[in-house]
């Protein structure tokens, strides 16, 4: 990574300022024209580096006030597909295959977002019976100790 | 939030228009002025009904390590964990879990190396032992829009 565009990501991981023309202002911080912001804004999106512009809303203002993380026992040979099948639920906004250990034998991780503790568990019991499951962990959410954006500045520095 | 702010969410695409005046964009798919626009989304702001607007990146391509690393805490020692685990700008989210695994965080790094480092310095802060380091193996979903 070369120093501009270094410059021009670490500029990026800030929000979007709420004025009228917020790239302008960000490609003023970094001393470039905004043209050439916008133009390496859509490279960056080309190359996946970017996985796109997003408006970020916050769950529980929105009503969706029952989040729990739900963890699955699946049998190496069923992953790939059962992953399928509940990244095709539009309740699900996150589903990972992640590595387990003998005393937790879980493999397969989703998000689920619902608006009522009983559409939760209406949507995991689904989930359940779609895939064939048995074995599996609803790991509500008690509290929130932090939550914040990622600063890649932070991280890359 | 009132019916009405939903309804103005509900008509705007979720994706952050790439144009000079993307709130120009937006009020148009709204139906309201570029100004009207701006004073909405500072009320959601300060409501925080809108978290913010900002590009996501794919932090495997830039070569950044992710995990989620989930703590077996003594109920004694939650909030000091809590404390050593919050303080590193390399973990974004933190949660208390119903489960005997009752500490879930996400950690990102700019290594693995890195990222092992941490996890050691908040066992040792931490005096807690137990961790699972659960890496990612695939990513089937990633999504942050909901229906409304």
């Amino acid at each position: 990574m070369n120093k501009v565009s270094r410059k021009i990501l670490f500029a990026l991981s800030e929000p979007f300022a709420l004025v009228p023309e917020p790239y302008a202002l960000v490609a003023k911080k970094i001393g470039i024209s905004e043209m050439k912001l916008i133009d390496q804004i859509a490279q960056y999106q080309e190359e996946g580096i970017i996985r796109r512009l997003g408006i970020v809303y916050g769950h529980f203002k929105m009503g969706f006030s029952a989040n729990a993380l739900v963890v699955w026992k699946v049998a190496e040979s069923d992953l790939e597909n059962t992953g399928k099948i509940f990244a095709g639920f539009s309740a699900v906004t996150h589903c990972y295959a992640r590595q387990s250990y003998p005393q937790w034998p879980y493999n397969l991780y989703t998000m689920v977002h619902a608006k009522s503790d009983k559409e939760a568990q209406a949507t995991i019991r689904q989930m359940a019976s779609k895939a064939g499951l048995q074995e599996y962990k609803k790991l509500s959410t008690l509290k929130e100790f932090k939550k914040i954006k990622s600063d890649l500045r932070e991280i890359l520095s | 939030m009132t019916s009405k702010d939903k309804a103005v969410i509900k008509k705007l695409q979720p994706e952050f228009p790439l144009a000079s005046r993307p709130f120009a964009v937006l009020a148009d798919q709204a139906g309201i002025s570029e100004k009207e626009m701006i004073t909405f989304f500072k009320r959601c702001k300060k409501d925080k009904v809108l978290r913010y607007m900002a590009p996501m990146f794919d932090m495997r391509k830039l070569g950044i390590v992710s995990s989620l690393i989930a703590m077996r805490v003594p109920e004694k020692k939650i909030t000091k964990t809590v404390k050593v685990i919050n303080a590193y700008p390399n973990i974004s989210h933190n949660y208390l879990r119903a489960d005997d695994y009752n500490v879930w965080f996400t950690v990102s790094a700019a290594s693995e190396r890195r990222m092992n480092t941490i996890l050691k310095e908040i066992r040792n802060k931490s005096g807690v032992e137990d961790m699972l380091n659960l890496k990612t193996r695939k990513v089937f979903k990633s999504r942050a829009v909901f229906d409304l």
